[in-house]
């Protein structure tokens, strides 16, 4: 039996030491439990394919190979499309598609499946017409405790700003890999972390009563007829579009921003061909680790502007749909703070910085743009400044860019440590749904 | 105004006390739902669920009996569940036992990785509370899952349940102690539905008597908080029944 175990360890190219206990753990309980799913089943629906989607990714990426990266993002791309058409009637977790991950990397399972968890409840309270408007917060409010103390891994609370910079990933080897090799697939996911937002958003903006039906309908219509065929560019923020609900529940909010980033870095980490299975282990634990819920995060949850906070979900506007966005600006400013570690900045001409950030936009776009460099963020940067320093043990799998992770958070309490905290909003009162006209403005 | 608050803070508490949930999970196997492999995974810490079997049984010597099974079980550890249940069978077959107690505890030990099979020990007692019952009954079960296979198009697993169980007041021909070994196969068949199938031998309680089933059965998923399963099975050897179908329900609370 031992042989056999052994041999079978060996053949999986992992290790025998690897055990883990499942540690899963219920969902809270509430009079608003699975309410979005008898509400608003149809965009409950949608959730799940889109989950659907998320669980298989992983699988697809570790499975086949990344020399026919363009096959299966075609062929995953439509089958994601084809389940938004025909959803599933339930959520699945992420096992359930995406089972050979499950046994290589449980912890990354158990901390998206706990955020979807997260989601469904906050969904739920929102599609309650028993939770009186008044209430909401305090329901969610109660989801969050509940969600941040009964498991190890939650996502932070703090904003994606933070956690990006605590991640340390920007100038590890796999970097952007996903975007620019999976460009459809990773649009998709683009698309779902539109649709994510913007179906909190038009509740915020519907209130209790049926207006809620109605809105939620526009984003679900919106969804299948114009953002499918015309993705967004970037992974949009919370704060962007669903500026209402994140000053409600900033914590929400950036809860699921960390679960979308986080998302975006397992694939990159399980795309990367170079590390084995153990190694893609050490680095997708570290990076989960980095970006859950720390002691203090509390400080932080306000910490956030907002680009247009009087969003209207039911618009996919240029804006919308554009690369330029929060996402951007934080990979900008993080490579910013890095750079004085890299390179001597008497050195560094401004012309070679004209280049640098033309690739750095080029890797975090989708797809191979003409001009940009192979490989990663980090092999961008040395082919346009070959003297640029590094230090090889923290590009390691599983090794944390200590120093870096400290300039780039030493950049942003310079920023924006005195930034006032963003401001709570009223829910004194239901609000009434405006009306969209045909080009999309508020009526 | 002041009204409103008190009957907010009166319903987060209730709630609160009510506690939590993970949702029944058609993936998650469950003994007799609707067939008898069970897998090595328990529900969540602080799940709570509620599940129903009715099962029909033609046995060989032309006799018919409907066993009712309630559970109650919980998961009051992390990794652990505990569960109370009770059959009540009716019929002109053998009813002994019917009405009996019986409270069982599963421990997963892990989950499942490329090298290891997710493994679970199961301990239960049966308390004669029920007809023509003697003695505390004890059973210690092993439960090892495996998936097989790196297939992006379907999830399939194989299940392993080896028992020990204990007569503590054995009559005159009955054995002291029995086992049951099986081995059960699933399979995702769509996003809601689970296939799943066994074969099953067990030695009864009386002497010169063994069981050897094979089932069939599906697993739906029909809200995030509830599964059906249907199941059929039929013996493969004297002794063993003709037929048993099994309805079943899982709901969580």
């Amino acid at each position: 039996m031992v042989r056999l175990l052994l041999a079978m360890a060996v053949l999986e190219g992992t290790c025998l030491a690897h055990v883990e206990p499942r540690e899963e753990v219920s969902y809270l309980r509430g009079p608003y439990n699975v309410e979005f799913f008898h509400r608003h089943n149809y965009t409950f629906r949608t959730s799940a394919a889109i989950h659907f989607a998320h669980g298989k990714q992983h699988d697809v990426l570790l499975l086949t190979p990344i020399a026919q990266h363009e096959h299966f993002d075609g062929k995953f791309d439509s089958e994601c499309v084809w389940y938004l058409f025909h959803p599933p009637r339930t959520e699945p977790t992420m096992e359930l598609f995406g089972p050979y991950s499950a046994r290589v990397v449980w912890q990354l399972y158990r901390a998206i499946d706990w955020t979807h968890m997260h989601h469904e409840q906050t969904y739920d309270i929102m599609s309650d017409r028993d939770i009186p408007w008044d209430q909401k917060k305090q329901w969610t409010d109660r989801a969050v405790k509940y969600y941040l103390e009964k498991l190890d891994i939650p996502r932070s609370i703090a904003p994606l700003d933070i956690t990006m910079r605590r991640a340390g990933v920007m100038m590890k080897p796999y970097a952007t890999l996903f975007r620019n090799r999976y460009p459809q697939s990773n649009n998709f996911f683009y698309a779902a972390h539109w649709w994510h937002p913007v179906v909190y958003e038009a509740q915020m903006i519907a209130g209790n009563d049926r207006e809620q039906e109605a809105a939620l309908h526009s984003i679900d219509t919106l969804m299948r007829q114009v953002v499918l065929k015309d993705r967004p560019q970037r992974m949009l923020l919370s704060r962007e579009a669903m500026p209402r609900y994140s000053r409600m529940s900033p914590e929400s909010a950036n809860i699921f921003d960390n679960l979308h980033m986080l998302h975006g870095i397992a694939y990159d980490i399980l795309a990367y061909p170079d590390w084995g299975l153990e190694q893609k282990r050490d680095e997708m634990y570290r990076v989960i680790r980095a970006m859950s819920y720390q002691e203090g995060d509390e400080k932080y949850v306000r910490k956030f502007t907002l680009p247009q906070p009087e969003f209207e979900p039911r618009v996919y506007s240029d804006w919308v749909k554009g690369f330029e966005g929060d996402m951007s600006r934080i990979m900008f400013e993080m490579m910013d703070e890095m750079m004085p570690l890299m390179m001597d900045l008497s050195r560094l001409s401004a012309d070679m910085k004209e280049q640098m950030h033309a690739q750095l936009r080029m890797k975090l776009m989708p797809g191979m743009q003409e001009g940009e460099h192979e490989g990663s963020i980090h092999d961008a940067m040395m082919k346009v400044m070959p003297n640029m320093k590094m230090m090889p043990e923290s590009m390691q799998p599983g090794a944390t860019p200590t120093k870096m992770i400290e300039a780039m958070l030493e950049g942003w309490r310079r920023k924006y440590g005195h930034l006032p905290d963003v401001e709570g909003i009223s829910m004194a009162t239901e609000p009434n749904l405006p009306r969209v006209n045909a080009a999309g403005g508020e009526r | 105004m002041r009204r409103t608050r008190k009957g907010l803070m009166v319903a987060i508490v209730v709630s609160t006390l009510l506690s939590a949930t993970r949702a029944a999970d058609h993936l998650n196997l469950e003994e007799g739902l609707p067939v008898q492999i069970e897998d090595a995974y328990p529900i969540g810490f602080l799940g709570r669920e509620v599940q129903g079997l009715a099962r029909y049984e033609h046995d060989e010597d032309g006799t018919d009996t409907a066993t009712f099974r309630p559970v109650l079980e919980v998961g009051v550890w992390r990794n652990a569940q505990v569960a109370v249940e009770s059959d009540l069978i009716a019929g002109n077959g053998d009813r002994t036992g019917s009405g009996n107690v019986a409270v069982h505890g599963l421990y997963n030990f892990n989950t499942e990785t490329l090298a290891w099979p997710a493994l679970a020990i199961k301990g239960g007692v049966e308390l004669p509370t029920g007809k023509s019952a003697e003695g505390v009954d004890t059973t210690l079960k092993f439960i090892a899952t495996r998936t097989l296979g790196k297939s992006l198009e379907s999830l399939n697993r194989v299940h392993f349940n080896a028992a020990w169980m204990h007569n503590a007041e054995s009559q005159g021909d009955e054995r002291d102690d029995h086992y049951l070994l099986g081995l059960g196969y699933s399979r995702r068949v769509h996003a809601d539905a689970i296939l799943v199938a066994d074969y099953i031998f067990e030695q009864e309680w009386a002497e010169d008597k063994d069981l050897h089933l094979l089932e069939v059965g599906l697993r739906y998923q029909c809200t995030p908080l509830s599964v059906i399963a249907a199941g059929v099975g039929t013996g493969v050897a004297e002794d063993s029944p003709d037929l048993r179908v099994t309805l079943a329900l899982q709901q969580s609370f």
